[in-house]
């Protein structure tokens, strides 16, 4: 009878699915992209591939891309961004000789995603995750039970991924010996994360309402809560709120001076043993605070309701006084400043809005923004064959070369720039307004293509002239200043990278502790912070935490830490 | 036997032929997925799929009993279903009354109508709806706000939770639940009316001793079933109303089952198990009713 169908898996993954397909992934699947992984022709082993393209060069023989493949990838939000078929992803089809299909994830889903097509056996060739530092134990049995293909050992034909594959944190990354992911590179080094955390504050608000920086929480806490009841935009309503968060992750950073590893999610040595930040006794203080901002009204109450950037509407549109996010993000046709000015016509970003620099912590140290070099990992499906791989490894390698960062600054050469013979460049694309026309407006498949291997977000922040024409020089300047800011003024986090991709059998299990969905609760509770803080410690007990800090703190000390 | 039955079925082989998509599509989706369910007492392996991994006897149950995450939500489903049961049951069985005594047959239909609209809608849909009905900045808050009062944060209060479930499900279902009993009224005989008008029996007796007896039988299956459903507190719903601020009223055991099997990487053997513990226990709370039922004097579902 129905009830039959509940036993299944197959009835809970198809309700799990239908939910993730009708539930989380709405928002990315607006414009109707195929979902379903296309499983391109991996076909047992036939190295040599069987559909002869008709394209393919005519100089065959030295040609080591003679053979056509069809190559499946998976990336956020590809189906949109494939879907015209720019000249981008053209000319890697036809420099490669192949085809790339598109496999579609969404921010909110990916992992979902993931787990069930590995479950279902259909993970596309090039696979987009994040689960070797996120769900170690995931990975792990990913790796033990075949489900990815490990990189050959022998890197000199890629001499570029050989780069990424030999930097020092991404040591963790291997097992037994092999890497089975290529870590997707943030920065060249942990100092460029400064710019990923920062406070918006409206500096027309403050000077209104008399407000100066804050030296301490309270002081913040007051001009929130100043910001959310003296009627800032003086339209006579009690409709603002204080502060509110692209998501949670870039809020933890309000609470760098209380606890400096809670914003960077690390792991803290105390009482002479390693432990996760939530099992610290600084917590205690972070919770009190976050409760506090939340019961003053300092903090958005919606916060624990809106999906991930909902709420940034609410600082463009002048209902709240200050928004946590990235300096960064200032950037681009959808960063904050065009936002911003496009709900303020007439009035200046610079003018109105300053990024917030936080106090000095109890040490007298004021604390920037760290973290390991690189977040989230492409992985190859085990299916993939010996000339495929190759093929997808010289694709990988060649994004990683000065010759791809040319085309992602500035475009196809010939169509985009030109370049003499001394490598002076000279733009040609068209200009709209003052700046030339974004090459991401061009290329719908810039932002993807461009960060497949690694993130793009070290060259965003450079002062070069491709930046400057693509950025303008306001918001070009804005990001150096805040980034000399940090360096001159700001000491990193303290941070143990070793533990971040550290693999024992306790710690792997940690994963299922889902710290942010208690903090929220604690956030939005009645009873006493510090005692549901404590009741959740508990109960993270019984998922094995005190024997992930035995094992880890045992490894450490191997490690003469 | 066997002769009577191919008999049967030669003479009445068009009917079977009408049947067998039906009983097809029973057996392929709803009887063979069910050895899926081994995985609650395996190991799963990837490459192996359902049936490759090694056996482990009942060591997914003990992963899960000692669980408190799953407590939590083996409680709330219990608490949401048995609400459900109480509140929402009975509204479509009185909205179908009221339908039923409005006089032109026009109005019936715009009432039907509005009132079965909503259940088309699909909760994603209706929780963003409600996001800006009931957020801080919506417009419930806004007139409360106007009155003097202070805001009520009607999403993350797990105190509101559960009536907010109810009563969002009320609107959502009411009218296309209603459907059902309303066939079983018009398949009441009219005479039955006409002799109690002569006999001297206003609107109310009419209704309390011709329709309430011609449709509590309807009603008795429908609750058997929705007692044998009791472990399933609506997924769709939950899902899409719930954050981690409610989850000690809100959080049942299939939203908790989809986290850990797919964001917090629990395995799938032991979420299996939840699902098999869950079938097991919806079983027996479909007999349950059922004997209950017939206990009672009511005709049973089996």
């Amino acid at each position: 009878m129905n009830k039959a169908k509940r036993i299944g898996l197959n009835g809970l993954l198809a309700a799990a699915l239908i939910a993730a397909v009708s539930g989380c992934g709405n928002a990315n699947d607006a414009n109707g992209t195929n979902n379903a992984p296309a499983a391109s022709d991996n076909g047992g082993g036939n190295a040599g591939g069987s559909n002869e393209a008709a394209n393919a060069p005519a100089a065959a023989d030295d040609n080591p891309y003679k053979d056509h493949l069809d190559i499946s990838l998976s990336w956020w939000g590809i189906g949109v961004g494939f879907q015209q078929h720019d000249g981008l992803v053209q000319k890697i089809e036809k420099d490669f000789n192949v085809t790339l299909k598109p496999v579609d994830i969404g921010w909110d889903n990916y992992k979902e995603k993931n787990q069930v097509w590995s479950a279902a056996g259909q993970l596309p060739d090039i696979i987009t995750n994040s689960i070797v530092n996120d769900n170690p134990a995931t990975y792990n049995q990913w790796v033990s039970q075949g489900l990815v293909r490990a990189l050959p050992e022998d890197l000199s034909k890629y001499p570029n991924l050989d780069k990424v594959a030999k930097a020092p944190d991404v040591k963790g990354v291997y097992r037994d010996g092999k890497l089975y992911a290529i870590p997707r590179m943030t920065y060249p080094n942990t100092d460029m994360w400064a710019v990923d955390r920062a406070v918006f504050v409206r500096k027309d608000w403050m000077d209104k309402l008399g407000l100066k920086d804050p030296r301490s929480f309270e002081e913040f806490d007051a001009m929130m809560k100043a910001f959310a009841e003296k009627d800032p935009d003086g339209n006579g309503k009690k409709d603002t709120t204080g502060i509110v968060m692209n998501t949670l992750g870039y809020f933890k950073g309000v609470f760098m001076p209380t606890f400096p590893q809670f914003d960077n999610s690390s792991w803290v040595k105390e009482d002479g043993k390693w432990m996760p930040f939530y099992a610290s006794k600084q917590m205690d203080q972070v919770m009190v605070q976050a409760r506090q901002l939340y019961a003053d009204g300092a903090l958005d109450p919606d916060f624990a309701v809106e999906k991930a950037g909902e709420a940034n509407q609410k600082f463009y549109q002048g209902k709240a006084g200050a928004l946590a996010f990235a300096s960064n993000s200032v950037s681009g046709s959808s960063g904050v400043k065009a936002e911003w000015e496009k709900n303020n016509p007439g009035k200046n970003f610079f003018d109105n809005v300053k990024i917030l620099h936080l106090w000095p912590a109890a040490d007298g140290t004021v604390y920037r923004h760290t973290t390991q070099s690189f977040w989230s990992e492409t992985m190859f499906n085990a299916e993939v064959d010996d000339a495929k791989f190759d093929r997808i490894l010289s694709i990988y390698d060649w994004l990683l070369s000065p010759e791809a960062k040319e085309m992602f600054d500035y475009g196809i050469e010939g169509t985009d720039y030109t370049k003499d013979a001394s490598g002076a460049i000279t733009i040609t694309r068209p200009k709209e307004g003052d700046a030339f026309v974004d090459l991401k407006k061009e290329y719908p498949s810039m932002d993807i293509v461009s960060q497949l291997a690694a993130w793009r977000n070290a060259s965003s922040l450079e002062d070069s002239p491709a930046n400057r024409s693509a950025l303008g020089d306001a918001v070009v300047e804005f990001i150096q200043n805040e980034l000399k800011w940090q360096m001159d003024n700001a000491k990193p986090i303290p941070t143990a990278f070793d533990i971040f991709s550290m693999s024992t059998p306790a710690k792997d299990k940690l994963s299922t502790i889902n710290f942010d969905e208690d903090f929220t609760r604690i956030v939005l509770g009645k009873d006493d912070p510090v005692d549901m803080l404590h009741d959740a410690q508990k109960g993270y007990d019984g998922k094995g935490l005190q024997a992930a800090i035995a094992e880890v703190t045992a490894e450490m000390a191997k490690l003469g830490q | 036997m066997g002769k009577t039955l191919r008999k049967d079925l030669v003479k009445h082989r068009y009917l079977y032929l009408l049947l067998l998509p039906t009983v097809l599509f029973y057996v392929l989706f709803q009887y063979v997925p069910m050895y899926g369910v081994l995985l609650a007492f395996k190991e799963f392996r990837y490459h192996g799929g359902i049936l490759g991994g090694p056996w482990v006897g009942l060591d997914n149950f003990k992963d899960l009993v000692g669980q408190s995450d799953f407590w939590r939500a083996f409680w709330n489903t219990l608490y949401i279903s048995c609400g459900r049961l109480v509140f929402e049951f009975p509204v479509a069985i009185l909205l179908a009354l009221l339908i039923n005594e409005v006089a032109r047959e026009k109005m019936k239909k715009f009432y039907q109508t509005v009132y079965t609209f909503p259940h088309f809608i699909s909760w994603v849909i209706i929780s963003g709806i409600m996001f800006n009905f009931l957020g801080s900045a919506g417009v419930v808050n806004q007139i409360i706000a106007s009155l003097g009062f202070h805001k009520v944060t009607f999403l993350t209060d797990p105190g509101l939770f559960r009536a907010i479930v109810f009563l969002s499900n009320i609107w959502k279902e009411v009218g296309w639940s209603a459907i059902i009993y309303l066939a079983a009224i018009a398949g009441i005989n009219p005479e039955l009316y006409e002799a109690a008008y002569v006999d001297g029996a206003g609107r109310f007796e009419q209704l309390k001793s011709v329709t309430w007896p011609s449709i509590r039988g309807t009603a008795a299956i429908l609750l058997i079933l929705a007692v044998g459903n009791a472990m399933n507190g609506g997924f769709d719903q939950i899902f899409n109303l719930y954050n981690p601020g409610v989850y000690s009223t809100g959080d049942i055991i299939d939203t908790y089952t989809y986290r850990s099997a797919f964001s917090d990487g629990l395995s799938f053997g032991v979420t299996t198990a939840v699902g098999l513990f869950k079938a097991v226990l919806n079983f027996s709370l479909l007999y349950l009713a059922n004997f209950i039922v017939k206990r009672l004097g009511g005709e049973g579902l089996v």
